[in-house]
């Protein structure tokens, strides 16, 4: 009986913990899907989008990890963008070119950690065949599709715009970069004189999911509904905190990746609780048909009890303080094995333990309660049913 | 077989109460399992948002025409495919990038608007860069001309402007019919962006290139990759929910059908005495616990289906297709959990010695 | 050879001894009543004889076939080829009537014969009761069906134990005389534990157990 209620106990509680948690940790595979926040150079006029490009300081970076929600940006990673006309075997062809850090250690400012900036970071798809350019010497990495037409292979020399580079690896990323040509951005600063410039920076953070609040105009909010969506993680309140720290930039959700997310793991989080809810009744009554089965073997011991002049609200005691007994030892049980389960599972399918949450204790011992007294209700009905003459002359 | 019938008929309570055990055990199986199956589908809907996992295009220069759009798109694991022209226009005596597509095909597709979806052909979307950069206004009248069309051009309202955070905030975004009609270039396309199945990928790209020659078929790994993984640790989850659940149900079972065989302990000893053997005693119960099986995991798998439904319902604002096998799985669970649990109990009563359960209490 | 030999049976359970070396021989035929004070040893030897309890040392032949040191199904099937069991409580199933109570033993051992249980129900004064559930069935009655269900594979041997415990005088006579006459007309062997002086009258023999031994054998004027 108690092992019963400790199992459904244990199940209930391993799935509140992952209700609780599912949303974090599916979160954070989301952004497998990419960047979700792009920072821009501010347009002002007309001219900054046909005319002369625009730039945003390589130095503000290091900013984006000093915002109030620093901890949520999981990926940064700057992009500049030029061009170049390209010789290779005697063909000449105009190529974009493409500054990236893969990984590049950036110092914290006042700290001594140091954290990870590139497409690392923010596009774990990207692929290479060979190395990624590094910052040291005149490496190139050329996408896969430019290579193919190209016919440039690693390790051979290709001329850009007169200069020589090597071809460190070739690029494979299913996107624009497939037909550009990669360098780190330090080489591409350099060698188009725009010294401490990039063009746009990606960046990975972990957001909540939009409701009908954040959605709201923020020109029109009171002073304190502005305050609580400032410090909420919305995709919007950190876009506009970063806006803050890179000088003269415009920060905008991604939204196909933004928005997604968000009603993702609305739809996980309402079915993870829908199957709590499920799960959970199912197992209350679980438990409550095993009451009544272990009722009908005591049937003689009731009769019994009332034959010796036990009134109901005795017998009604005498079940509900063993339910009570039993809840307790059932939840803790339960929440002990619920805690090896909900570690199981997080770290199989997520690669860390769902957290371990205090609260989760009370809640087990409750709905162990919830489970086993819910579960005496029909037998204690039964029970004060039971006549006791029939029960001690022992015919059925 | 008349005992089989009478110890079920005559003892409807219990067995009632066995089976619904069962039932609870089938219904939350199946309610899972069906989930389980089925969230790949629904979740995949969602991820659609995320937006084409292929694109289909040709050389720099060329285009596609538009029917090849509605021929992938009756290709098998393909959930739609959406034809796309890049096009320069003028505006001003200004160049600009410009898209035509189908509005309808985009709508909830994770585009932020402010303004209004164009209704019609003559309506237009800006991207959100230009409507400061050219002081544009949402009901306002504007004219394009096709780049290096020598007509006349169009006059388009501007229904509303576009927040994409890509290209598209620098450009105009026409209905393709529209873009055809001031650039001349009806009914060429540059892009045919697809959605394949999530898992299937592999499939329709080898399609693709078999149906059509001389086109360009990318995956694109952004999406394509990071949804693979998505769904499948998903899946996994919910799977290894359903081993929780499938073991705390059972445990739930067998405790109610050990219950049954415990009262029932006399009846073995008697059967004993009057020279059954243990095999033909645990036959005796096992074709009860068949049949309870069999009940519970029928009237399980009946609610089960009710309840995936409604969750998807909620979920997913969709029902979900349960495969047949599903009801198969579900049964045998019911009775395979039902004759496990009772086999057990029935176990520990053989040993019994039948002469010391016959005398005593 | 004698209908049931005991050769030295020894029976050790883990509290106490209950049998110490019994020696005994029955012939076909005999009714034999085992009388002595309670945990005397009495239904121990009986169960030893039937198959429900194994010996710790020593052997029992029945019928000519050596039956210590076989395992538990060979002993069922042993029991229901030429055992008939009474019980001091009935054991009916529940949910089952008198009819099909009878059957249930027949289905054990080889086929359910409806009939043959309504014949076998009829020898035992039963014929108006036969579809009634055993909580319709006063104790006697009970006791008749279990009777009815003992007879019905035709065993050589019919054993009970406290077969009248339960029973009032009358009823007590009831079953006697039922005995009596299967005993006499269809000659089966019969060994019936009782601890009451009037039920151990009826029979040919009587042995006294004490302490798990054999005290005193007696034949009797068979009434």
């Amino acid at each position: 009986m108690v092992f019963s209620v400790a199992i459904g106990t244990a199940m209930a509680a391993s799935l509140i913990a992952l209700s609780m948690d599912v949303s974090s940790k599916v979160s954070n595979e989301l952004r497998a899907f990419g960047a979700n926040i792009l920072v821009e150079p501010k347009i002002e006029g007309l001219a900054d989008i046909t005319g002369q490009k625009r730039y945003l300081r390589q130095d503000d970076i290091v900013k984006s990890k000093v915002i109030f929600w620093r901890h949520n940006i999981l990926g940064v990673a700057p992009f500049l963008e030029s061009e170049a006309t390209s010789v290779f075997g005697g063909k000449k062809e105009h190529v974009k070119l493409l500054g990236i850090w893969y990984s590049k250690k950036l110092p914290l400012p006042g700290e001594t950690e140091t954290f990870e900036a590139g497409v690392k970071s923010v596009s774990p798809w990207w692929n290479v065949n060979g190395a990624w350019p590094d910052s040291n010497s005149r490496n190139v990495a050329v996408g896969v599709s430019f290579a193919s037409r190209s016919g440039v292979k690693k390790g051979d020399s290709l001329k850009l715009d007169g200069a020589d580079f090597v071809v460190s690896g070739i690029v494979d990323t299913g996107g624009a970069e497939d037909d550009q040509v990669l360098m780190d951005i330090d080489t591409l600063q350099e060698f188009k004189g725009l010294r401490g410039k990039v063009s746009k920076v990606l960046v990975s953070a972990l957001t909540t999911p939009m409701d009908e609040f954040a959605y709201k105009d923020q020109t029109t909010m009171s002073k304190a509904e502005y305050e609580k969506w400032y410090c909420t993680g919305y995709v919007t309140s950190i876009a506009k905190q970063l806006e803050e720290v890179f000088h003269n930039s415009r920060v905008k959700p991604i939204w196909q990746v933004a928005a997604t997310e968000g009603k993702v793991l609305e739809k996980l989080s309402f079915l993870m609780y829908l199957l709590c809810f499920i799960s959970l009744s199912a197992s209350a009554l679980g438990v409550s048909t095993t009451m009544i089965m272990s009722l009908l073997r005591r049937v003689d011991e009731i009769g019994l009890m009332k034959a010796v002049g036990a009134d109901s609200a005795k017998i009604i005691a005498i079940f509900l303080s063993e339910g009570v007994v039993i809840g307790i030892a059932g939840g803790f049980a339960g929440y002990l094995l619920s805690i090896g389960a909900a570690k199981f599972i997080g770290i199989k399918v997520f690669n860390t333990a769902f957290e371990h949450r205090a609260v989760l204790f009370p809640v087990a011992l409750g709905s162990a309660l919830f489970i086993s007294l819910s579960g005496m209700v029909l037998p204690i009905k039964r029970a004060l049913r039971i006549k006791s003459a029939v029960v001690l002359k022992g015919s059925e | 077989m008349v005992f089989f019938k009478k110890s079920i008929s005559e003892r409807k309570g219990r067995v009632a109460i066995a089976s619904f055990a069962v039932v609870l055990a089938v219904t939350a199986i199946t309610g899972l399992l069906g989930i389980t199956v089925g969230i790949r589908e629904k979740l995949g809907t969602e991820l659609r948002a995320y937006g084409a996992n292929i694109v289909v295009y040709t050389e720099a220069g060329a285009y596609l025409t538009e029917d090849f759009g509605a021929r992938i798109s009756a290709m098998s694991n393909v959930e739609e495919a959406t034809s796309q022209l890049m096009a320069n226009v003028v505006f001003e005596n200004m160049s600009f990038e410009s898209v035509g597509l189908d509005f309808q095909q985009i709508k909830g597709r994770g585009w932020r608007l402010s303004g209004n979806w164009p209704k019609e052909q003559g309506e237009i979307l800006v991207g959100i860069n230009l409507k400061s950069a050219l002081k544009l206004e949402a009901g306002k009248r504007i004219k394009l001309v096709g780049q290096g069309n020598s007509g006349p051009g169009k006059e388009f309202l501007v229904a509303g402007f576009v927040e994409m955070g890509g290209n598209e905030d620098n450009a105009f975004i026409l209905s393709l019919p529209d873009l055809w009609s001031i650039t001349g270039l009806a009914p060429k396309v540059s892009a045919v962006l697809v959605r394949g199945m999530p898992g299937a990928l592999d499939a329709v790209v080898a399609n693709i290139k078999r149906d059509f020659k001389d086109v360009s078929v990318k995956t694109m790994r952004q999406v394509a990759v990071a949804e693979d993984l998505l769904l499948q640790k998903i899946q996994l989850l919910l799977a290894l929910i359903t081993i929780v659940v499938l073991f705390s149900a059972s445990v739930s079972v067998a405790s109610t059908m050990g219950a049954t065989v415990l009262e029932r302990r006399k009846e073995i000893g008697l059967m004993k005495a009057i020279g059954a053997t243990k095999k033909e005693i645990g036959l005796f119960y096992k074709v009860e616990a068949v049949f309870i099986g069999l009940c519970g995991g029928i009237g399980g798998f009946i609610i089960g289906f009710a309840v995936i439904q409604a969750v998807s319902k909620g979920a997913f604002n969709s029902f979900v297709n349960i495969p047949f096998y599903i009801f198969g799985a579900a049964v045998s669970i019911g009775v395979a959990v039902s004759v496990f649990s009772s086999l057990i109990p029935v176990r520990g009563a053989l040993k019994y010695n039948s002469a010391a359960i016959l005398r005593g209490d | 050879m004698a209908f049931i030999k005991l050769d030295s049976a020894s029976k050790i359970y883990e509290t106490a001894q209950a049998l110490r070396g019994v020696d005994l021989e029955v012939e076909q035929g005999q009714w034999l009543n085992i009388v002595g004070p309670s945990g005397s040893g009495k239904s121990t030897l009986l169960n030893v004889i039937g198959g429900l309890d194994s010996l710790s040392s020593g052997n029992v032949v029945i019928d000519g076939a050596e039956i210590t040191g076989l395992s538990e199904d060979a002993m069922a099937v042993f029991r229901r080829e030429r055992i008939g069991f009474v019980f001091q409580q009935a054991h009916l199933i529940p949910y089952l009537n008198a009819v099909e109570n009878v059957m249930l033993s027949q289905y054990f051992h080889s086929m359910s014969d409806e009939d043959e249980a309504i014949e076998a129900l009829k020898r035992v004064g039963l014929g108006h009761r036969l579809t009634h559930r055993p909580s319709q069935l006063s104790g006697g009655e009970q006791q008749r069906v279990c009777i009815a269900r003992a007879l019905i594979n035709s065993p050589k041997l019919l054993l009970a134990d406290e077969p009248t415990g339960n029973l009032d005088r009358e009823n007590t006579r009831i079953i006697l005389e039922l005995l009596k006459k299967l005993h006499q007309e269809e000659h089966f062997t019969i060994i019936l534990v009782t601890h009451d002086p009037f039920v151990s009258q009826w029979g040919q023999r009587i042995i006294t157990m004490e302490d798990g031994k054999i005290k005193c054998d007696e034949f009797i004027c068979y009434l």
